[in-house]
């Protein structure tokens, strides 16, 4: 009787995880907000 | 979609903008009339001119013959109260080009693989940290709002603090807008830089 082949099993790669809530970006803030994020009150 | 900010003349004047000088322009631009000129922060005022020519620089150029108006132009408030007691104080809408260039700034530090420092620029570290807890302030009252987490500015490496509270002093100074003026409370649009809007702000 032929020997019964082997298949390799493929081992999963892992998979960046991917953060479900990523942290909020200054870019992401509405036009207003950005211009208070400018913080006029604090000298340049 | 138009700023709510915005005037209608100052809308379409801006679409031919091409420079900071002429986008700030632009935006100060509250009516147009027969002959004459309102600006957003004296629109109790007219001002007649007499362009030369039928274009943005035409017309920035007849603003800078009469003297009234080049006065007034010379002479913007750079920042307005908060709107609520719970508000701090915002830049003028006339420099919302600025809040959009720092505020792509500041996401940059936290994103760019590069982000070095203005060679031409030093501060304090005390300014620095000052300038990182300002921005902060303003991104958790809308991390708030958003109920999401902002990021946190304190948290980047000391260098890119730093490189960031310099770029921000850089980017002021463009807007005519430099330590030694700041205290006066006033801009002027014949100040502004005439380089183009960066490309790292998405218009």
């Amino acid at each position: 009787m032929p020997q019964p082949t082997t298949i390799p099993v493929r081992t999963p790669v892992e998979t960046p995880a991917v953060e479900p809530n990523p942290k909020l970006l200054p870019a992401q803030i509405c036009p207003q907000q950005k211009r208070e994020m400018a913080s006029p009150d604090v000298s340049p | 979609m138009r700023d709510p900010e915005l005037s209608i003349a100052g809308w379409l004047l801006l679409r031919n903008a091409h420079t900071l000088r002429e986008r700030a322009f632009s935006r100060t631009v509250e009516a147009l009339d027969h002959d004459s000129i309102k600006f957003v922060h004296t629109s109790d005022q007219a001002f007649q001119i007499h362009p030369v020519e039928p274009s943005l620089t035409g017309l920035m150029a007849a603003c800078s013959a009469n003297t009234w108006s080049r006065d007034r132009l010379g002479n913007i408030p750079i920042s307005r109260p908060g709107r609520s007691a719970l508000s701090d104080p915002e830049l003028v809408p006339m420099l919302q080009d600025l809040a959009d260039i720092l505020a792509s700034e500041a996401g940059q530090a936290f994103t760019s693989s590069y982000y070095p420092c203005i060679p031409d620029v030093q501060m304090p570290h005390q300014h620095v940290q000052i300038v990182m807890q300002a921005l902060q302030r303003e991104m958790d009252r809308e991390g708030k709002s958003r109920q999401r987490h902002p990021v946190e500015f304190l948290a980047l490496p000391k260098e890119r603090q730093r490189a960031l509270a310099e770029r921000r002093r850089w980017w002021f100074q463009k807007f005519s807008i430099t330590p030694e003026c700041w205290v006066t409370g006033h801009w002027s649009v014949w100040d502004v830089s005439e380089e183009a809007m960066p490309e790292m702000v998405v218009a």
